[in-house]
């Protein structure tokens, strides 16, 4: 039947969807074939049945944006961004969302193995949720018996804001202080940093002067950061952005500096020279609050603009020129994100390093750069203030990271492998989980294998859940309640938007029913998941029905406390901004924010760069998916169908390779074959390739190269060849 | 009243948030198949134009639909009356029960905005007239996170477009000018 889609009411009897096309379908997305059912959403009749629900989207990792879907009968029809939330408007994902939520892959039960790991078929057999949850709890409880709780690891991917905190209070009650997360390769490195340092990036606001992206691409991490930037930028604000590639937002910038991937450290060590040599450091600010200014000014001075130019390749003028505004066009506001400088195995001192200039310069804890309104919160979940320390000794990371296992409340997983076949794990619950996400995948891929028992929890049978003994459905943000999200003196509870496909359960709901049948009902509310919601609210004397009722927000309560505000001084062991960091001194560390070439680099390895001669930099996001997440959704897939390699066209044409030529990238340690993309994006010498095809899977090629404070990998700073297929 | 678009090209990040909106908003069916660059019909596209080379290259993201043109090339070859133009308010639409997939229209526009699915009939962007007719924005306009493009009658666009470059240019060159509103 032909309408006229132009006519407004063109939707009227409009008979639509294709059907699932079930395994075929999701076997052929999950191996990364290039056929996907191309299924449309099925849209309801008459537009003005629709009504709108509001709730939030984890389209990508954090979930974060306010999404206002049209539902009719129960089900979505469309979505569009819902206005007056505070956080938005939809990205590409967030646009994209149905074929998540309808997509016919969802996994829709919960499951068993019922043959043995390593075989190709799992053999997959529906289970209720009782038999699942029932299963796990005995196993978990027949390992702590045997070999104690802290054998079983709990972990928590992506998206990751619901799951985290039932996940990690399930974890610590349990006894086992081994909780982990996929920030193990993401955020914590650079927040590492700044809790070293006593500081870290500042928010823009109308105070806000220079904005600094050391690096950052919002358009294709986090689009809802996009406006205030352009914003800031139109209203005179100067931009300095620090990115070896030719984005939209570098084009933006007064200044571009495009270095070497990995060469951070010695880039902020040169404009650190600039700002203390001519003069241009706050003295006053330096002598309160600064520690150890005279042992750095004495290290940096190696680091002269034409040293610099070298190591990073930037010129050394506008190297000088960016320090200049830097330390003169105050307040700056310093936006970093979670991992681009910190994956390299010197990752946190160059955070350090690229942070020391806040400190040098006072544009820390600065008058107009605090959050505007004070922040409020509600009761932590987790509580793992109080239960993580009797636990703290039981951690498989306390020896192997100990600046690390001091630090952060969660373990650093990426010495999986390794804890695994040590015996220190045996067991593990995994929601949303990865073994992609890894360098040298295929030994977690093993690591996940080898464990006596695993469970997980995932909107997808993907290749990480096919090597568990039971696999959960999980509810996507629309088809649960949560979290709770306050923004300013607003609160809100997203609402359920439709009913969870299957019987796919909201990630505190099954948590929480887990935990009463491994007889912790009495610390999960008895598994009543709004009580939960209550006791979180306490502080904000605020009641979970309430929220319900107003999916629009609730003005926090007068009186309700506000956090005091800062103590004089900063997080540090010495109340100061520490140059010389007092925690890393503690642990032999060199406690000055010293650079290191990358473990693999032109400079440091020659010999390895006469073969591969080009910096390969993995790991940032494509602007439709997010990490290893959304290849099986069409509208997301259509955008970008293949993996690629963006090159620039002079190294292409040294090469023979013509735009969409099928590549082999090479690197020590293995290839991989995608489409070459020939692009000013990326500069001469260095290639990009994004992370998490299964078909194209970098790391495979990637190595274990782990910075010893923080334990990431060297994602950033590798080396590798490309040639035609 | 004509109505249209304005693209700000130099705040458009290519980050195709327009093009994921349009294919919801309008149920737009995407296709993905193992055949290279096969694609289902865009109504709206994100384009790149790169020129120049390292260290001066230069990356311009455009992103296009229909033009609801003044004079449509594509209306005036429709050998079925299938496309019109809108009294009200100019938008050019596709009666795809009078279209017969002749793909005239195709050829005869010079922005390849006539998109064919797999039902062979014209199909393109309206401008989401369920949504402007009630005052909302376009799908592609409300959830643009670098305010790049906007909608609304040309004369409101060209007020709009005016501004942005008196505002560039007093950015740009601190001219010695006093502009009032």
């Amino acid at each position: 039947m032909t309408q006229d889609r132009t006519r407004p009411d063109w939707r009227l009897g409009r008979r639509t969807f294709l059907k699932a096309t079930g395994a075929l379908g999701a076997a052929l997305a999950l191996q990364g074939g290039t056929l996907l059912d191309p299924f449309v959403t099925p849209v309801a009749a008459a537009e003005s049945g629709e009504e709108i629900r509001r709730g939030i989207c984890d389209m990508c990792c954090i979930g974060y944006c306010g999404i206002e879907a049209l539902v009719k009968d129960g089900r979505i029809t469309r979505v569009q961004p819902w206005a007056d939330y505070p956080y938005g408007p939809l990205c590409s994902k967030g646009n994209s969302i149905l074929q998540q939520v309808y997509n016919p892959e969802r996994l829709k039960y919960p499951m068993k193995r019922t043959k043995p790991k390593g075989s190709d078929d799992a053999g997959w057999q529906r289970i209720s949720w009782d038999e699942a949850l029932d299963t796990i709890a005995a196993k978990f409880k027949e390992i702590k018996a045997k070999y104690g709780a802290e054998k079983v690891v709990f972990f928590v991917g992506d998206p990751k804001e619901e799951p985290r905190p039932p996940m990690q209070r399930l974890a610590l009650k349990f006894g086992s202080p081994n909780y982990g997360t996929e920030s193990s390769t993401c955020a914590r490195a650079m927040q590492m940093a700044a809790t070293l340092n006593g500081g870290g990036g500042l928010p823009i606001t109308a105070a806000t002067k220079t904005i600094v992206l050391w690096p950052k691409n919002p358009p294709w991490s986090m689009a809802r950061d996009t406006w205030q930037i352009i914003e800031a930028k139109e209203r005179g604000v100067k931009l300095i952005v620090v990115d070896p590639r030719l984005t939209q937002m570098a084009q933006m910038a007064d200044i571009h500096l495009r270095l070497r991937p990995g060469t951070d450290g010695a880039l902020a060590l040169g404009m650190a020279r600039v700002i203390i040599n001519e003069g241009l450091y706050d003295a006053d600010f330096v002598s309160k609050w600064v520690t150890g200014f005279e042992e750095f000014k004495a290290y940096v001075q190696e680091f002269t603009p034409e040293k610099v130019q070298e190591i990073t390749w930037v010129p050394a003028d506008k190297m000088v020129a960016a320090a200049r505004l830097y330390a003169t066009n105050k307040p700056v506001s310093w936006v970093t994100t979670a991992s681009p400088t910190v994956h390299h195995a010197n990752g946190v001192q160059n955070q350090r390093a690229i942070g020391a200039l806040i400190g040098i310069t006072g544009n820390v804890d600065v008058p107009g750069l605090k959050p505007s309104v004070p922040g409020v919160s509600v009761k932590d979940l987790t509580e793992w203030r109080q239960l993580l320390p009797p636990l703290q000794e039981k951690r498989v990371d306390l020896k192997r990271f100990p600046v690390w296992a001091e630090l952060v409340e969660e373990i650093q997983m990426n010495l999986l492998p390794e804890y695994v076949a040590n015996g220190e794990l045996k067991a593990g619950l995994f929601a949303g989980a990865n073994f992609r996400m890894w360098p040298q995948d295929q030994e977690y891929r093993k690591a996940f294998s080898s464990l006596e028992f695993a469970a997980g929890a995932d909107f997808w049978l993907t290749p990480t859940m096919q090597l568990m003994d039971i696999v959960l459905p999980a509810a996507t943000s629309l088809e649960r309640y949560g979290p709770i999200r306050i923004a300013g003196r607003k609160v809100f509870l997203p609402e359920p938007v439709v009913p969870a496909v299957g019987e796919a359960r909201g990630d505190r709901e099954w948590i929480f029913d887990l935990a009463k049948r491994l007889g912790l009902g009495a610390d999960f509310w008895d598994g009543n998941v709004e009580a939960s919601f209550d006791w979180q609210l306490e502080p904000l004397k605020l009641k979970a029905a309430e929220l319900k009722k107003q999916p629009k927000g609730v003005d926090i309560p007068a009186g309700a406390p506000t956090p005091a505000s800062n103590n004089p001084g900063f997080s540090t062991p010495s109340r100061k901004f520490e140059l010389t960091s007092g925690i890393l001194q503690k642990h032999d560390v060199n406690p000055l924010p010293v650079y290191k070439e990358p473990v693999e680099s032109p400079v440091s390895t020659p010999d390895l760069a006469k073969k591969y001669p080009l910096v390969l930099n993995t790991g940032s996001r494509e602007p439709m998916y997010v990490h290893s997440r959304h290849r099986n959704n069409p509208r997301l897939r259509e955008l970008e169908p293949d993996p690629k390699v963006d090159i620039n066209p002079k190294d292409a044409a040294a090469r023979g390779i013509k735009q969409g030529d099928d590549v082999i990238l090479e690197g020590p340690r293995g290839s991989v074959k995608a489409k070459a993309n020939l692009t000013e994006l990326a500069m001469p010498g260095v290639v990009h390739i994004y992370h998490g095809w299964p078909q194209a899977d970098i790391n495979t090629v990637t190595g274990r190269n782990f910075d010893p404070i923080s334990g990431f990998p060297s994602f950033k700073s590798e080396l590798c060849e490309v040639r035609k297929a | 009243m004509q109505k249209g678009f304005y693209l700000e090209a130099d705040r458009c990040v290519g980050c195709y948030a327009c093009m994921a909106a349009c294919k919801n908003w309008n149920d737009v069916p995407p296709k993905v198949t193992a055949v290279p660059g096969t694609q289902g019909p865009k109504w709206r596209r994100v384009t790149s134009i790169e020129t120049g080379a390292f260290p001066n290259a230069k990356i311009t993201k455009i992103s296009l639909s229909c033009m609801h043109c003044a004079k449509p090339a594509c209306m005036a070859v429709c050998p079925t009356g299938a496309i019109t133009k809108r009294a009200q308010d100019g938008i050019v639409v596709v009666d795809q029960s009078k279209c017969i997939g002749c793909r005239y229209c195709f050829f005869a526009c010079p922005f390849g905005a006539p998109q064919f699915g797999d039902d062979g009939t014209m199909q393109k962007c309206n401008y989401c007239l369920d949504r402007t007719t009630k005052g909302l924005d376009p799908a592609c306009v409300a959830t643009c996170p670098a305010h790049a493009l906007h909608a609304g009658s040309m004369e409101e666009l060209a007020k709009l477009a005016g501004e942005k470059a008196a505002l560039k240019l007093v950015a740009a060159t601190e001219p010695s000018v006093i502009i009032t509103k």
